[in-house]
């Protein structure tokens, strides 16, 4: 009795969780122009996808934002993490706040806040506004993630390399880095996929140069959802699948 | 130790933590050579001497001289020390082998002679089978025996310790203070040693250095910290011992008549014996010695190994007297609880005579109490004495 109750409960949630996916993958090969009948199997919209050469580049656009944004902010993020942890300077307090207020933060004030920035800077909207904004939103996702790991961390591992000889430098490169690595590697991740599905922000700084997969597909879906859109949305999903189940080997495998 | 040659030199140092003092001029020479011991309860300072020695800390104000260089405002990676830490601090992503070579890679050491100066640390510690292996894949003794072997591969001037063994069972740690007392012999290197546990400070050391709330009450001998305790928080601290209070009553030369407990007995001035008597700390306060004169309030101290029972005799008058009200049977001795008339508890420590077992007392029993002259440590009373 226990455990039927327990695999409904945990049918539901799976249920709730991946429904909306599986329905999308499935209609992805429905071989219908509108997506509410099912009329037979097709690949064609997949054929279709990967001669939108429009809907492409948007998405190479938005993985090399994605990749680009996501190493910029890593690299700053960790090294606020370890300098919060391991120095005790001025403005401190007020930088690790400073890091949640900008995680908690409406998307929308965000957006606009910079949007207004770069115009008083005169910058023009394209890559180069879309990168800032992206590293400035992830940033504070890898500062938590990367401080969170090194929070576990014996207190004394820093102070024992520098009794052994270890220059600050050496701390840093053979100890600490090391051992934030897999905080690092979970804040890069987590920066990609924030930038890659980021609309709200990206709408506002976005320029007519650059364009980018969520906001490509969001004009496009305004007009009715295509079924190529629904074929892209299952590739981009089973790339996610690979990427995680990669990781969770990976980690698996460090331990 | 005959021409001991100063290896550490404190002067003067003293530790604030914002408003909070840790320590408090603190001035101490460390002989080449020597084991020594800081105990004390937690928070008493006796970590943070560690850390400024190790570099982790700076003086607030004093300077700090290792093998003769002043080291006061000298990096952690500048000193000739090494420490064996509470929590061994091993690096967990390195081998066994890299935790060992870490110090000499720092140093630039070629590659060949790593590998030979690793394997014999670790072979000292008994550890080079395991010198592939992660410290998350070895027991607490082994992970304590690395961190030994990745300090002393560098051969510093100094190994400090921070209660290494305090993570080890019991029957571990008596065998690794055995250990870590004959790789001294081995390498005949200074060590400095924080520990919380009397017995362990007791069976290492060549001195003990008792602290509290940042200052050092005595630094002296184990048998002479145990023996001839200056003052009272020293004699409550290592080990058990009974308090009796009194009143000086008539001086002469190296004895003294003063009412304890509320009859008069005869105390030891000398200290000469093998036990305390007035103690009469060198350069220390003249207190104990000096100002006792008659009239001065007094403590009387006793260690329970050193109070001899008799027998009273019904019609007995005189001296201190009390009846047994427990025995706890404790293997090779036992121990008695005794009432004294006053209603002041104490303990006695007796060993087994197995040639006369009916020499044992039971509860009920009325005894007198007494101790080898010259074996009780008499104490101003500090309730009434200024330190």
């Amino acid at each position: 009795m226990k455990r039927m109750v327990k695999a409904v409960y945990l049918g539901t949630v799976y249920l709730f969780l991946y429904l909306p996916l599986a329905v999308l993958t499935i209609y992805s090969f429905n071989d219908a122009k509108h997506v509410v009948t099912w009329k037979g199997f097709t690949t064609r919209w997949y054929v279709k996808l990967a001669e939108n050469s429009v809907l492409l580049d948007a998405a190479v656009n938005s993985l090399l934002l994605a990749a680009a944004s996501a190493t910029a902010a890593t690299i700053i993020g960790t090294l606020a993490a370890i300098a919060l942890k391991r120095y005790r300077f001025t403005g401190r307090t007020i930088l690790s706040t400073s890091m949640y207020v900008v995680m908690m933060s409406p998307d929308i004030v965000m957006g606009i806040s910079l949007l207004m920035l770069f115009v008083l800077m005169g910058l023009p909207l394209g890559f180069t506004t879309l990168f800032l904004s992206h590293v400035t939103f992830c940033l504070p996702f890898v500062t938590v993630t990367v401080l969170a790991r090194l929070t576990g961390l014996d207190g004394n591992l820093a102070e024992a390399a520098m009794d052994l000889g270890a220059r600050e430098f050496e701390v840093f490169s053979r100890i600490i880095l090391p051992l934030a690595m897999p905080g690092v590697l979970a804040g890069w991740l987590l920066s990609f996929t924030l930038s890659l599905d980021d609309v709200i922000i990206s709408f506002f700084v976005t320029g007519p140069t650059f364009e980018i997969l969520p906001l490509k597909i969001y004009s496009m879906v305004r007009l009715g959802v295509k079924p190529e859109v629904n074929a892209l949305c299952a590739v981009m999903f089973g790339v996610t699948l690979a990427v995680v189940s990669l990781t969770q080997l990976c980690f698996k495998e460090r331990k | 130790m005959e021409h001991a040659l100063p290896c550490i030199e404190l002067e003067h140092v003293s530790k604030h933590f914002g408003d909070q003092s840790v320590l408090r001029d603190i001035h101490l020479t460390i002989n080449h050579g020597e084991f020594l011991t800081f105990l004390g309860p937690s928070g008493c300072g006796k970590t943070t001497i560690l850390r400024l020695l190790a570099g982790f800390e700076r003086p607030s104000t004093g300077r700090l001289r290792i093998g003769g260089v002043d080291v006061t405002d000298l990096p952690p990676h500048r000193r000739a020390v090494n420490t064996v830490f509470q929590n061994y601090a091993l690096f967990p992503h390195m081998t066994v082998f890299d935790n060992v070579a870490f110090g000499l890679r720092m140093r630039r050491t070629p590659a060949k002679v790593i590998d030979a100066e690793v394997f014999s640390a670790l072979r000292m510690v008994k550890m080079e089978t395991h010198h592939a292996r992660r410290p998350s894949q070895l027991s607490g003794g082994q992970q304590q025996r690395v961190a030994i072997a990745r300090a002393v591969v560098n051969k510093p001037l100094v190994l400090l310790l921070d209660e290494p063994l305090s993570a080890l069972d019991y029957k571990l740690r008596k065998a690794m203070q055995i250990e870590l007392k004959e790789l001294r012999r081995t390498l005949g290197i200074t060590f400095v040693f924080v520990t919380h546990d009397q017995e362990e400070a007791f069976s290492m050391s060549d001195r003990v250095a008792v602290m509290n709330e940042g200052v050092i009450e005595q630094i002296d001998s184990p048998s002479a910290i145990y023996e001839k305790p200056v003052n009272l928080f020293v004699a409550r601290f290592v080990g058990e011992i009974n308090t009796f209070e009194g009143r000086v009553l008539s001086r002469n030369g190296t004895s003294m008549q003063a009412l304890v407990e509320g009859e008069q007995v005869r105390l030891s001035l000398g200290g000469n014996g093998n036990g305390g008597g007035a103690h009469c700390p060198e350069g220390g306060s003249p207190a104990s010695c000096g100002s006792l004169s008659a009239g001065s309030p007094i403590k009387v101290l006793l260690r329970p190994e050193d109070v001899r029972l008799e027998r009273a005799a019904p019609g007995d008058a005189g001296g201190l007297t009390g009846s047994i009200v427990d025995t706890v049977y404790k293997g090779m001795t036992i121990d008695l609880i005794i009432e004294m008339s006053g209603g002041k508890k104490i303990l006695a420590t007796e060993f087994f005579n197995e040639d006369a077992p009916e020499a044992l007392f039971s509860v009920g029993e009325r005894v007198r109490v007494g101790w080898v002259e010259d074996w009780e440590v008499v104490l101003p009373d500090e309730g009434s004495q200024s330190l």
